[in-house]
């Protein structure tokens, strides 16, 4: 028999045999329904586990094990795990992380939608395959983030607060909650994306306000449940060091944790800051600097107390 | 089954094809040999058997570094940034992977991100003139970065 055409086919029958137990357990109230398996662990280092709606306790993850709706995944320190969809959307966590996948529907070339919730650590989101429809939300603790066809990074609890302290458009007045606190961060693909994928946006919303971050490097931060999100906020080069090493902890543990790096990637994010405003190379401005969402004059940050 | 891959590759583009039958050596040369087979005919994933390849081929830091690029080379720059990810969490020392890593995240604009990455590399483990490169894709201001060489304790 021709490999190709056995293959082609199983991928059909698998692809609709997904949609018929999506549609299925969209129907069924929650607990009588069937497992929905969406994806599976596609890489996994560290002490990862991950739970089923179904045990009573967490369980060490293999990877390539299944996961299905409902699945709570959690990592240890210097941990990490990413998940892949059907739709080669990826999910990542990085150390000490807890998330639950609540729903993932994919109906190649029509619609995907994913729903999560994060209830602790470093996340990541990055779409997979384009469809007509795309959608993916994601709850915090402190408040919901809305993702079409991008790359979000998010922080929820003291690691985010941890990054969020230290941007300078934060500012020192802000009450943080160590349990609730969100930050989250755009990272591509942007206005500049060479080729391949389009630009996306995503919108961060709590206590019935929205933020949309619609540009790469551009962030906002939800410091409490029932606080407005901080922002959009261009988010500083040390800034974005620390979310890359809590969303690879690995990789920041192989290099040393980054030691005096910090203070020059300030100075680094100072340069890439100016190419970013539009400064040209003999130093003059584009007016496209006026428009900087870091400067505190023009934002539009709502008050926070 | 050989057959049947060399099949494969002679449909897919020259410098695709090099890349696919690089992997399918290393691959093969370890226990993935079912994995390289199926990465010489890239699909959409939309099978948990495909997403099982996918994983599988960035098990090894070579063939995942290799694969990425062909990824990319594809155009599909945030799932070669995906692979990546995955080559790092089992391989956190890959110069290579982190170069790729930093030069991917800026082909999708995220210029700080990558530049950040870049940075934190030392020009030493890297031919001549290749990381300089790739910071010059990311347009990071060279002193500054040259004058950060090595501040991390990266072996």
């Amino acid at each position: 028999m021709n490999p190709d055409l056995t293959r082609i086919r199983r991928n059909v029958r698998n692809a609709a045999l997904c949609l018929a137990t999506a549609s299925l357990a969209i129907s069924a109230p929650l607990g009588a329904q069937e497992r929905v398996e969406v994806g599976i662990a596609a890489q996994t280092a560290g002490d990862v586990r991950f739970k089923q709606t179904s045990e009573s306790k967490a369980r060490k993850i293999q990877r390539k094990e299944r996961l299905a709706w409902g699945n709570v995944v959690s990592t240890k320190d210097k941990s990490q795990l990413q998940i892949l969809l059907l739709d080669r959307s990826s999910v990542s966590l990085g150390g000490n992380a807890q998330m639950q996948i609540d729903r993932f529907v994919y109906d190649p070339g029509k619609e995907r939608s994913f729903v999560g919730r994060i209830f602790k650590g470093a996340f990541r989101f990055m779409s997979g395959l384009r469809t007509p429809s795309s959608t993916a939300q994601i709850e915090s603790p402190s408040g919901s983030i809305g993702i079409r066809g991008t790359v979000i990074d998010t922080l929820v609890g003291k690691q985010a607060v941890k990054v969020a302290e230290e941007e300078p458009f934060i500012g020192k007045d802000v009450r943080h909650d160590k349990k609730t606190a969100t930050f989250v961060l755009l990272r591509g693909p942007g206005p500049q994306t060479v080729e391949g994928p389009t630009p996306g946006f995503a919108e961060v919303s709590a206590a019935g306000e929205t933020v949309t971050l619609d540009d790469a490097g551009l962030a906002a931060y939800i410091p409490r449940k029932g606080a407005a999100p901080i922002g959009p906020f261009r988010i500083t080069a040390e800034g974005m060091a620390k979310v890359q090493d809590r969303l690879q902890p690995r990789v920041a543990n192989a290099r040393g944790g980054g030691g005096i790096l910090g203070p020059l990637l300030g100075i680094i994010g100072v340069g890439v800051a100016a190419i970013l405003l539009g400064q040209d190379s003999d130093g003059t401005t584009s007016p496209s600097a006026d428009v900087n969402p870091n400067n505190s004059d023009t934002a539009g940050r709502p008050p926070i107390k | 089954m050989a057959f049947f891959a060399q099949e494969k590759l002679q449909a897919l583009m020259p410098r695709e094809a090099e890349m696919r039958l690089r992997i399918l050596k290393i691959m093969a040369a370890g226990t993935l040999l079912p994995a390289a087979l199926a990465l010489a005919h890239p699909a959409p994933a939309q099978s948990f058997e495909e997403l099982d390849l996918l994983s599988d081929a960035s098990v090894d830091e070579e063939a995942g570094i290799i694969f990425a690029r062909s990824q990319a080379a594809r155009g599909e720059w945030l799932e070669a940034i995906g692979t990546l990810e995955r080559v790092l969490a089992v391989h956190p020392k890959s110069n290579e992977a982190k170069r790729l890593q930093g030069m991917y995240l800026c082909t999708v604009d995220d210029r700080l991100g990558g530049a950040v990455i870049l940075a934190q590399l030392k020009k030493k483990k890297f031919a001549k003139g290749v990381l300089e490169e790739a910071r010059a894709t990311c347009k990071e201001p060279d002193p500054v970065v040259d004058a950060g060489e090595g501040a991390g304790n990266e072996s």
